[in-house]
């Protein structure tokens, strides 16, 4: 024992970059642009079907804003948030065989120049390989929203997901940001993201709710963490719970994104909010209180709800 | 044929485990060394006959006479100490390394932290080498964002948003949680120094290039396998002398888990605990019957140089029935196992003590001859067999048979 040695002068040398070194920190952080299988103008429809080993599969959609007004909670929340989200869901398994998909979510408007970027559905930590590939531009511009409502366009018109085409079971789609809804999208808007002119000249978030809630339960987590928030939480909380109603989610502790989605699935699915709570341990446990105070298991009849 | 030879010191280390198996290890030919416990800092001395030596740790003491190392799950991965000793035995071997997918990875901020709060112990420190071996279960166990195996290495930038996150969210809460007020100045520079981070993903990479990553089915493909334990039963973390132990169980536990997953077929298994014919503990802790100096004039020890965070070697009396106990308590892990094995013993430099030695037999200090001691500690521990080693390499090892009374 005790012959291994690391002294004083063993970090010194150890601290100069070596001149040979393959590997850059600035480099890795920064992806340099969207990588082209994430991009909605090659992706002509995302599926989640049925499989032997995943025979009752659930559709979860997660987008991430990833515009600069995150701050700097944005690279830990994207890199590791996720990934931490994506174990928790594969291990307690809230809905019956889950499939994920993340997004990273930026600023159309602002001229990002990735407003929208999209993986695949996967039904296994390989999710987290994906992950890596987005990337966070940090842009994003003054006009107090991000484009929460791609992920609504692309989930409502290009995914085709089994669990609710065979056995009419709605998937769930979280969008996760730090500033207001979108009010609207604009043709423009999709022709850029989506490389191809729809028949609107702009389509208002309530309508593209509407759309996208035939296929998906939809849920936003306002991050109180984020610079906007912080500044403007309250008209964000406000225009979020009058759009969505008891599911406009409150994150208090970015850290705990993923318990927080991971129960508010379970109190959808039938658990009590008690006994989802009482779950997770100490700190987590009120953190998930905090965020899911308002949800019950009646969630799907309570108001300001889309309703069919 | 498959034979099993399994190694574990007896007291706190420093038993002469290296020896040990560098000497079964040239007995078998297609045989493969397994570490089953510990990380770098649990070192192993082989000396050869020409005087040349070395302390392994990523590499297993079978190196030398060219056997490959498997390093089982239960092993902790040090990039950086694997470079550093890598390019010493680079010069005199062509190592073969195998590394379980599924080790712990230490990073240079495990070892930053272990260093910081045996300084801030001051004279009260633990014993600990400062590699942060503790640190790198306890980061894997509390820090979700910061969890890293041998698998995940392959994905650098996950790596690097990992190593970002230790160092922005996990040091400042665990060193809080460990009541460290003041970091010295050089640590805090260190923080904040993305080279740090660069070098460690060098090393990685230097690690994935030269190593094999596997399970431990692995074992399959060789004749005989040799388990290199580290450090010593009396440090394992159920120990009685909790808390200046190791967290890792030091003995058969770990082989044993290791036997059942892998469904391993064998003839012949044998359990060799070693000793020195007198105790050595280095750093802080209770040792029994201790001496104020070194007992014997001739005693040397080139692989435990002093160092800033683990102070110096200590010595004290064997007690012989203690030594019984130490073993028979660590058999129970293995008892009602459908296993087959047979134990025997290992007495390590025999040559270093006069002709006459002290030692304690039933509670009482005897001092006889070196063919008497043997004889009582053969006797009293229960076995059969016995390696005696005259000296630091394997061709001073003789073995002998006790005859039980019958």
């Amino acid at each position: 024992m005790g012959g291994g040695r690391w002294s004083d002068s063993d970090w010194k040398s150890y601290s100069t970059s070596h001149v040979a070194s393959k590997s850059r920190v600035e480099d890795i952080y920064t992806s340099k642009a969207i990588v082209s299988d994430l991009d909605p103008k090659n992706i002509k429809i995302r599926e989640s079907r049925d499989s032997t080993d995943n025979p009752n599969s659930t559709a979860l959609i997660v987008g991430l804003d990833v515009t600069g007004s995150m701050g700097s909670i944005l690279d830990v929340t994207a890199r590791q948030g996720l990934k931490a989200l994506a174990e928790g869901v594969y291990s307690r398994k809230p809905i019956s065989d889950p499939h994920m998909m993340f997004m990273g979510i930026g600023d159309v408007e602002a001229g990002d120049k990735s407003p929208l970027q999209v993986t695949q559905f996967e039904a296994d930590i390989r999710i987290a390989e994906q992950l890596t590939k987005i990337y966070l531009e940090g842009g994003g511009g003054g006009n107090s929203y991000e484009s929460y409502a791609l992920p609504w366009y692309f989930a409502a018109m290009h995914t085709s997901i089994d669990c609710f085409e065979k056995r009419n079971k709605k998937g769930y789609i979280f969008t996760i940001g730090d500033e207001q809804p979108t009010p609207y999208l604009r043709g423009q808007d999709i022709e850029r993201v989506f490389g191809y002119k729809p028949q609107f000249d702009k389509i208002s978030a309530e309508d593209l709710l509407t759309m996208v809630s035939r296929q998906y339960d939809v849920y936003h987590i306002m991050v109180e963490e984020g610079s906007h928030f912080r500044r403007r939480g309250e008209t964000v909380v406000k225009e979020w719970t009058e759009l969505l109603g008891q599911r406009a989610i409150r994150l208090s502790d970015h850290k705990k994104l993923g318990e927080v989605i991971v129960s508010t699935i379970q109190i959808a699915e039938g658990e009590s909010a008690d006994k989802v709570i009482s779950s997770w341990d100490g700190s987590t446990g009120l953190v998930v209180a905090k965020a899911i105070e308002s949800l019950n298991k009646n969630i799907s009849n309570s108001n300001g709800l889309i309703k069919f | 044929m498959k034979e099993i030879k399994v190694v574990i010191g007896a007291n706190f280390g420093d038993e002469g485990k290296g020896l040990f198996t560098d000497y079964f290890s040239s007995q078998h030919k297609n045989g493969i060394v397994v570490r089953f416990n510990g990380g770098s800092q649990a070192s192993h001395t082989v000396t050869t006959s020409n005087g040349n030596r070395h302390a392994f740790s990523h590499f297993c003491s079978g190196t030398l006479v060219g056997l490959p190392s498997y390093l089982s799950s239960f092993f902790i991965a040090n990039p950086i100490l694997f470079r550093k000793e890598f390019e010493i035995v680079s010069n005199f071997a062509k190592p073969k390394v195998y590394l379980n997918k599924d080790c712990l990875v230490a990073t240079p901020y495990d070892m930053m932290i272990n260093q910081i709060v045996e300084i801030n112990r001051g004279v009260s420190r633990h014993g600990s080498c400062g590699l942060g071996f503790n640190e790198t279960i306890e980061r894997n166990r509390v820090f979700d964002y910061g969890k890293i195996s041998v698998r995940n290495l392959f994905d650098k930038n996950l790596m690097a948003h990992a190593l970002d996150s230790i160092r922005k969210y996990h040091i400042p809460m665990r060193l809080k949680s460990l009541g460290v007020s003041s970091i010295p100045k050089m640590y805090q520079d260190l923080f904040k120094d993305d080279s740090i981070i660069e070098n460690y993903l060098d090393d990685i990479d230097l690690l994935l290039d030269n190593v094999n990553i596997i399970d431990n089915s692995v074992l399959d493909k060789y004749d005989s396998v040799i388990f290199e334990g580290a450090q010593g039963l009396r440090l394992d973390q159920s120990h009685k002398y909790f808390p200046h132990v190791t967290r890792s169980n030091t003995g058969i536990k770990n082989v044993v888990s290791i036997l059942e997953q892998s469904k391993l077929k064998y003839e012949n298994m044998d359990i060799v605990y070693i000793t020195r014919p007198y105790l050595t503990r280095h750093g802080a802790g209770q040792l029994p019957n201790e001496f104020e100096d070194k007992p014997y004039l001739r005693i040397e020890d080139l692989t435990n140089v002093p160092n800033p965070y683990q102070g110096t070697i200590r010595y004290g009396l064997l007690d012989i029935n203690n030594l019984s106990e130490e073993i028979s308590n660590d058999l129970l892990n293995i008892k009602d196992k459908e296993f087959k094995y047979d134990v025997s013993l290992g007495i390590s430099c025999m040559d270093q003590i006069d002709e006459e030695i002290d030692y304690i037999l039933d509670s009482k200090k005897l001092k006889t001859n070196q063919s008497e001691f043997i004889e009582n500690v053969l006797k009293v521990v229960g076995v059969d067999k016995g390696y005696v080693s005259y000296g630091p390499t394997r061709d001073t090892i003789k073995e002998l048979e006790y005859k039980k009374e019958r």
